[in-house]
């Protein structure tokens, strides 16, 4: 018997503990259409002191609405029908802690629910009808409890951090270094252009850049260097020698955009040329022993 | 004499057996390898069939849908296997000539497809212009679809290998295999020339390459051309300068200026605008000695050589270090807000604090009088826009080019998340955010993914 009145005492003051934290989450002041036991506990209130005629049912709606309007006009407020401080303090409801307060925690859910496109308002911690709207709608479309309280689920699914993070995270620099596209052009540039002069090989390594941006080819480095049948020292193998520094050098003034073929997509060297095909493009300029060509 | 006749018969048996051996394992190896690179091969045709097939399977669905969730993933479906099977055909060992205009075909679409998903993502729907035009695209993806069905049937039916592609480069087309995938290929590619010109805001837009310099000015002689670059180099040393080739049908002609100096084994090549004589670059083949000079000296330097040739406003934005030289990107600087378009390149040698290096093409052709409006979005409304995992700093108004080569007024942001950084950029405008690049810091320099 006494086991069972304690579980009771017990359930009886969760329960209140409960309403209490709802209380504190809802914040900001009361206005149309918003829920809740604060509301419930207004509608009560003004039923009591017999403005207000409709049912006790925690909603803020337009009989409400009437009510509150009618009672800050009695009380020489502004009769805005939002109940804010002044409302509150006339009716005789005293918060705790003044429920316009600031939280971090309301204003990250605010910034998140704007980014996804629920919410409107000013992105400021302040819990205030916009917000609930807001959040109920996102709990809602994610299939959480309808409450307007942003409890750890809301927050889990609006990915609000609750703790600093355990988890590790490698910096991306790690993983990262454009050496790749270095070599290979160096490679193609040693395989290709060994013999031309500096200028030259630079403009060998910025056709291949311009390859890789134009539609007609690969669109990667490597797509265009090893594309069949598109560079001779790619398909007689020459193009696994070991590149000189100097090589390197022009493969890097052609990353860093110096094109002193200002966008050919062709060269061929006019004594050995063996397709036919490559006479009819229209030499646009001659380094060294390539001919280039933009089309 | 019948014993050493003997030995002399069973030695010789004994080297033919060897070396027949040896060479049937030579072709039999050959063999395998090619039968392995015809496999490959047979592989990416086939894939690239399905992908091909799928793309005007949904070209043809985009006429249907009414949602644009459901556009976006087909649109961005699309230009996935549009890539895909682009890349699939470049890696053939077929003739450019052959199948160039199909690839620029795949290619396009794929671009296409996702600047539509993009557009139709930001809430706009497709305009009866965009429907009518991938409308007809689906039609010329249905064409090459069938065109290539049918040579997969001949392929099969005369058991053809693409492999016998890649030795016919110097030889006759005696083999009717190769023949007939070639012929089918010219017939597809004469066909493909004459789809629409496609313009939106993507990389491989038709705009994007018609993209020329339309100054006017004036027209610069040989002579003064000549007077130029040596008014650029070192004052106290001589030269022996030459014009050693022009360019015409570019997108800036120019000069080019070859400079020797009398003593010494280096060569400074520069290219001088036919039109107003500026300098589009240079490239000095100087050996750089032991770095002496620092980082901000040579920025110092850089940014005085700029002064001097006449680009006022231009403002450091990143630097890399290799060889002994940095290279300094400049970018265009008016009323606090910079235009990462209008760009200006300069390498300066760590070790005498020379000028090695000189590039302009994005200042040239994108540097003009420019008006904007007030930017519509505030500063907090853009910092709202960066995700709360990271950490954001005050930004800063820039102008960015679109993959389409557009100009957008963007709030330039930098936010941290733990160890990495990164640029994000929000459309002034609409809010949108815009691009997001990461900042890696590296020992020679920063790098932009």
């Amino acid at each position: 018997m006494k086991t069972k009145k304690r579980i009771l005492f017990l359930l009886v003051v969760s329960v209140f503990i409960s309403i209490l934290l709802i209380d504190l989450t809802y914040a900001a002041s009361i206005s149309w259409g918003a829920r809740g036991s604060e509301v419930r506990l207004i509608q009560t209130k003004l039923k009591n002191w017999g403005y207000y005629k409709g049912n006790i049912d925690g909603i803020y709606g337009k009989q409400m609405y009437g009510a509150v309007i009618n009672f800050q006009r009695k009380n020489g407020l502004t009769p805005d029908g939002k109940i804010g401080n002044k409302t509150r303090q006339a009716l005789g409801i005293h918060k705790k802690s003044s429920t316009t307060k600031y939280s971090s925690i309301i204003q990250e859910a605010q910034k998140k629910l704007k980014q996804w496109g629920y919410y409107t308002g000013a992105v400021d911690g302040i819990y205030g009808s916009r917000t609930y709207s807001a959040v109920t709608k996102f709990q809602r479309k994610n299939g959480l409890k309808v409450d307007g309280i942003i409890g750890a689920n809301t927050k889990r699914a609006l990915g609000i951090q609750q703790k600093q993070g355990t988890s590790t995270y490698t910096a991306t620099s790690r993983g990262v270094s454009k050496n790749n596209d270095v070599q290979l052009l160096a490679m193609a540039i040693h395989g290709e252009a060994r013999g031309e002069p500096y200028v030259g090989q630079v403009a060998v390594a910025s056709v291949i850049l311009n390859r890789v941006k134009n539609p007609s080819f690969p669109n990667s480095i490597a797509g265009v260097i090893f594309q069949p049948r598109a560079f001779t020292a790619v398909d007689d193998g020459q193009i696994y020698l070991n590149p000189n520094e100097q090589s390197y050098k022009a493969a890097r003034d052609a990353l860093n955009g110096w094109d002193p073929t200002g966008g050919a997509i062709y060269y061929w060297n006019p004594a050995k040329a063996t397709s036919k095909w490559i006479w009819t493009r229209e030499v646009t300029l001659k380094i060294g022993k390539h001919w280039f060509a933009h089309q | 004499m019948k014993k050493r006749f003997i030995t002399m018969m069973a030695i010789f048996t004994v080297f033919l057996v060897s070396v027949g051996a040896w060479g049937y394992a030579q072709y039999k190896e050959n063999k395998s390898y090619s039968i392995t690179l015809e496999n490959q091969f047979q592989r990416m045709f086939q894939d690239m069939i399905v992908d091909i097939e799928n793309i005007q399977v949904n070209l043809s669905k985009i006429m249907v849908t009414g949602a644009p969730k459901q556009n976006v993933l087909l649109l961005s479906e699309t230009s996935y296997l549009c890539y895909d099977a682009q890349e699939k055909l470049t890696q053939l060992p077929l003739d450019h000539k052959n199948v160039s205009k199909t690839q620029k075909f795949l290619s396009q679409v794929g671009d296409l497809s996702i600047s539509l998903a993009r557009k139709n993502l930001e809430g706009k729907p497709l305009s009866i212009d965009e429907k009518e035009t991938l409308e007809e695209l689906h039609n010329y993806s249905n064409y090459l679809s069938q065109e290539f069905i049918s040579l997969q049937d001949n392929m099969f039916k005369n058991g053809m290998r693409i492999g016998e592609l890649r030795k016919k480069a110097n030889q006759d087309l005696k083999k009717v295999n190769s023949n007939l995938i070639n012929t089918s290929l010219v017939n597809i590619e004469e066909r493909m020339q004459k789809y629409p010109e496609l313009i939106y805001d993507g990389p491989f837009s038709e705009h994007i390459k018609n993209k020329k310099l339309h100054k006017k000015g004036r027209t610069i002689g040989k002579d003064e051309v000549i007077k130029i670059a040596k008014d650029f180099c070192k004052e106290s040393i001589k030269y022996d300068a030459k014009i050693i080739s022009e360019s015409n049908d570019t997108k800036i002609p120019v000069y080019v200026v070859e400079l020797k100096p009398q003593k010494g084994q280096y060569t400074i090549t520069m290219a001088i605008t036919k039109i107003e004589g500026n300098i589009l670059w240079m490239i000095d083949t100087r050996e750089v000695k032991a770095i002496k000079i620092s980082e901000k000296q040579a920025i110092k330097i850089a940014q005085d050589c700029l002064n001097k040739i006449g680009y006022i406003n231009m403002s450091p934005t990143y630097f890399e270090k290799y060889d002994g030289q940095l290279t300094i990107n400049f970018a265009y600087e008016k009323d606090d807000i910079i235009f990462y378009t209008d760009l200006i390149k300069v390498k300066v040698g760590l070790d005498q604090g020379e000028i090695l290096g000189l590039e302009t093409e994005g200042y040239l052709l994108n540097n003009h009088e420019r008006t904007f409006s007030k930017p519509k979005i505030s500063i907090n409304e853009a910092m709202e826009k960066i995700s709360s995992y990271a950490q954001a700093s005050t930004p800063r108004l820039v102008i960015i080019p679109t993959e389409g080569g557009k100009e957008v007024l963007c709030y330039e942001i930098k936010a941290k998340y733990k160890q990495d950084t990164f640029l994000v950029y929000i459309n002034a405008d609409t809010g949108e955010e815009q691009k997001i690049l990461q900042v890696i810091v590296k020992k020679d320099g920063v790098l932009m993914m």
